[in-house]
């Protein structure tokens, strides 16, 4: 079945089918945000690591790619922090620039439902 | 933007305000820690941050936040 279409209209309770298919939603949420990290990493760690392509990956090469997909990581956690954790002020323009509720503004250190990459930087 | 799936996509499950919000939430750090990284880390990365790219990483976020404010403010004086 289509993961998209409901096999009733939706009354916006959660009856278990209803729940289900959020389960699946964020699931497939989760896995387009998992591959779109991805991507990102290969391309900024090939460009940053791979200058001569040559007929191997050198231990330089796969050296640096694996401190590069580190170092991606904790960019991610410090940019989270950096617009979440930190002065109300960079959290209050949040709010007015995209409507966030401070309740999930304030929840944000510890972001374990949200998907990838967030969750991979808070580790 | 993955967002928009959601959006576009003509189905009957309610995404509930807060999952839409984690979504925006985890595509703005995503968005914003590609633009940062390309402005601040410059050399070969090595195995941790030198201060002075943590901070610009830092700054960097927030300034596109700054930005991002300033925009819409412009644009809705426009209106």
């Amino acid at each position: 079945m289509d993961p998209f279409s409901s096999p009733a209209p939706s009354n916006g309770s959660s009856g278990p089918s209803t729940e289900a298919l959020m389960d699946q939603v964020k699931a497939q949420l989760a896995q387009a945000y998992a591959e779109e990290f991805l991507e990102t990493v290969r391309s900024k760690c090939f460009s940053k690591c791979i200058t001569k392509p040559g007929t191997g990956l050198s231990g330089s090469e796969s050296s640096c790619i694996s401190r590069c997909v580190e170092r991606y990581i904790e960019a991610t956690r410090i940019i989270g922090q950096a617009l979440f954790n930190s002065p109300r002020k960079s959290s209050s323009r949040l709010h007015v620039t995209l409507g966030f509720d401070e309740r999930l503004l304030l929840g944000l250190t510890d972001c374990s439902g949200c998907p990838l990459p967030t969750a991979i930087a808070s580790r | 933007m993955i967002i928009n799936m959601l959006k576009t996509s003509h189905q009957l499950v309610h995404i509930s305000h807060q999952e839409k919000q984690k979504a925006m939430v985890s595509e703005m750090v995503g968005k914003i820690t590609n633009v940062c990284w390309d402005k601040c880390i410059t050399s070969t990365p090595g195995s941790k941050f030198s201060s002075s790219e943590s901070t610009c990483l830092t700054n960097c976020a927030q300034r596109y936040v700054d930005m991002s404010v300033l925009i819409m403010k412009r644009f809705q004086s426009m209106q």
